[in-house]
């Protein structure tokens, strides 16, 4: 059995947990370390941190959010958001993440993701892909939606696995923050085109949007915001869908 | 009274989360590099992410390699997670073919990417996935597994998985679509497991707490 995974993202402003709408709009939520909690304990199976500003001002205050999160949440941690180098994602991982993502960095300079990958293994490096559609298909985006690379988002995943990557963080832009379902179109391009996983990200809105991007869209992961943190969805309620629905997803 | 576990640090894994697990478990962890620390050790952990032939080449290059088997000879529990547990194996072919400890008979091999029928398996196999015990009577009573962790989900994160030359030294399996995986081997102290207990939630917390029964 291949189980799905249901993550949290938690986009960072420090020191605050911050919701936009395609990336941009920001508003506060509140203290990042007591949403982990919760989600933690009502059964979340990873987290995912994104410290949306890092790479814009050259700068990265998740360590010591992530410092915390570990005391008391035993379940993996992805963090992302300007790492640059060897050593950012060194510290990263030794502050308590599992997992390093990496957009920007890896679009100016690609070999960092086989860098990083031999270092510490493929499965610590997932390749950050923010995608926006286009004429021809999907451009990937860099600077947390803000800066356009004229790269193909789609060839784009496959040379990320050549590289090394672990793993697939894809975020539709256009769908981000507006509840209205993921670019299951863009995730079954990507998710069929590689034989790494696969996280949908971008546009969970209500039960259904689960299924069309895992059935429809084949992904291996869903990362949820809006939902979660508007406390628009419970973690029960959407459990209780996927079993509902024949999703296999982890019995707790 | 709580137990003191010593976590090796051999440059390797998250041995900060390992050691807050410990923590949560009801145990007192000690992360060190030290050699004398590891000889007078009780409890033993073996972290580990990441590549089997680096990390066998740092525990022999920091002379770690004698002070692991002289502690399971002794019968101190040692526990091997993930990276860990493959490097208590005969070898290794990631990247090439490489010696381990030899504590466990068999040999570490990647997860095939096809079944016979053609059907991709995405690797890494990352994900949550639950136990099927493999207790014959003779194991039984001295096993870290009982009856309580049969079905439950572990956080598993690898592309590599360990073949064991004697069945019985496999106690727990877990399927990743069609593939059986060793999940947890154990001969005598010596405990291994291919998830993150560190990462399980409560059942992780659950798994240490087993260990720091012995």
């Amino acid at each position: 059995m291949r189980n799905i995974r249901l993550i949290a993202r938690l986009d960072i402003k420090a020191p605050n947990l911050v919701k936009g709408i395609q990336l941009e709009g920001l508003r506060k939520l509140g203290d990042p370390n007591i949403f982990a909690k919760k989600y933690y304990q009502e059964g979340i199976d990873e987290i995912y941190f994104e410290d949306i500003v890092a790479s814009l001002y050259e700068r990265n205050s998740l360590v010591e959010i992530i410092k915390r999160t570990t005391e008391n949440v035993f379940v993996p941690i992805t963090v992302g958001g300007g790492l640059r180098n060897i050593n950012d994602i060194s510290s990263a991982l030794r502050s308590g993440a599992d997992k390093v993502s990496i957009n920007t960095a890896a679009i100016k300079n690609p070999e960092i993701i086989k860098k990083a990958a031999k270092r510490f293994g493929s499965q610590s490096i997932v390749l950050s892909i923010q995608a926006k559609k286009n004429t021809n298909g999907w451009e990937a985006y860099f600077d947390n939606g803000r800066e356009h690379s004229g790269i193909d988002a789609v060839d784009w995943a496959s040379r990320g696995e050549e590289l090394g990557a672990g793993e697939l963080l894809v975020t539709s832009v256009d769908k981000e923050g507006m509840a209205k379902g993921f670019d299951s179109e863009l995730i079954k391009e990507i998710s069929s085109n590689v034989s790494i996983p696969v996280i949908a990200s971008g546009g969970m809105g209500k039960l259904d949007h689960l299924s069309d991007v895992i059935k429809l869209g084949g992904a291996d992961a869903v990362a949820m915001a809006h939902v979660l943190h508007y406390e628009i969805l419970t973690l029960n309620e959407i459990r209780d869908y996927a079993f509902k629905e024949g999703i296999p997803i982890r019995n707790i | 009274m709580k137990k003191d576990v010593t976590i090796l640090d051999y440059g390797i894994g998250n041995l900060l989360s390992v050691s807050r697990a410990i923590h949560e478990s009801g145990g007192i962890a000690n992360i060190t590099d030290d050699r004398e620390k590891i000889a007078t050790a009780d409890y033993l952990i073996l972290p580990g992410v990441g590549n089997f032939s680096l990390a066998i080449k740092e525990l022999r290059d920091r002379g770690f390699e004698e002070s692991i088997l002289n502690h399971q000879s002794k019968e101190r529990p040692l526990l091997g997670i993930c990276l860990g547990m493959q490097l208590f194996f005969d070898s290794s072919e990631e990247e090439g073919l490489h010696k381990g400890l030899g504590i466990i008979s068999g040999s570490v091999k990647s997860i095939p990417t096809k079944n016979q029928s053609g059907f991709s398996h995405k690797i890494p196999h990352i994900g949550w996935s639950p136990l099927e015990l493999n207790l014959k009577e003779d194991n039984e009573s001295k096993s870290i597994l009982n009856d309580q962790h049969d079905g439950q989900f572990f956080y598993f994160i690898h592309s590599y998985q360990g073949h064991v030359d004697k069945a019985e030294e496999c106690i727990a399996i877990t399927k990743y679509n069609d593939l059986n995986i060793t999940a947890v081997i154990q001969k005598n102290y010596a405990i291994g497991c291919q998830f993150h207990p560190e990462k399980s939630g409560e059942n992780g917390i659950k798994f240490l707490k087993s260990f720091l029964s012995y």
